[in-house]
């Protein structure tokens, strides 16, 4: 199953994107553990694109996606901030 | 659950009791809370982490942030009850080398 999200590139939008992809990897049937950790990827990742990508200008989206396949979560975080 | 903090003024600590979640919208609530207590001259202060049910990157940063303070006081900041999750991030980051942790409250203020 697939599952998208899309977010305005700011701090306070991130807790919406660690509650997607708590859904998404409970919904995969992770372990407690493992929802945990892909809760805490997500977070740092977008947190990092916020204040590093678009240097906190609330101006920039953030795109994420899961993928269920062959008993993994896939979770693919894309944004449109200038390159490193 | 949004971040809770209680201060309570012990004989020779003042004790931090956080609940709720640490992230990048809190963490600065949590931060500006120990420099206050901070700045009014207190240097010992414990953390009791039993309520915390999160904390990212932006958490470990405030606490490091206060650690470095209250150690040019010769001060120390130590952690009290963190949860297996917690732990773990601590151990991910190293910080369980840098603060002292102890399982109960008790044993972590009467370490001071």
């Amino acid at each position: 199953m697939e599952r998208s999200l899309r977010i305005r590139a700011a701090l306070e939008a991130v807790r919406q994107a660690c509650d997607f992809v708590v859904q998404a990897a409970e919904a995969a049937s992770l372990d407690a553990r493992a929802v945990y950790h892909c809760e805490m990827a997500v977070d740092e990742i977008c947190t990092n694109i916020v204040e590093h990508g678009f240097q906190n200008r609330a101006d920039g989206t953030i795109a994420l996606t899961t993928r269920e396949a062959n008993s993994c979560l896939e979770i693919i975080i894309q944004d449109d901030s200038a390159p490193f | 659950m949004a971040l809770e903090i209680t201060v309570s003024e012990m004989k020779r600590v003042q004790l931090f009791e956080v609940s709720g979640r640490v992230d990048s919208m809190s963490a600065n609530e949590l931060g500006e809370a120990l420099n206050s207590v901070i700045i009014d001259g207190h240097s010992e202060i414990v953390i009791d982490m039993q309520g915390i049910e999160y904390m990212s990157s932006a958490g470990l940063r405030e606490i490091v942030s206060a650690l470095k303070r209250v150690h040019k006081n010769n001060g120390d900041i130590r952690l009290a009850n963190p949860s297996e999750r917690v732990t773990e991030v601590l151990e991910l980051a190293g910080l369980d080398t840098i603060f002292k942790i102890y399982p109960t409250q008790v044993e972590a203020v009467g370490s001071f």
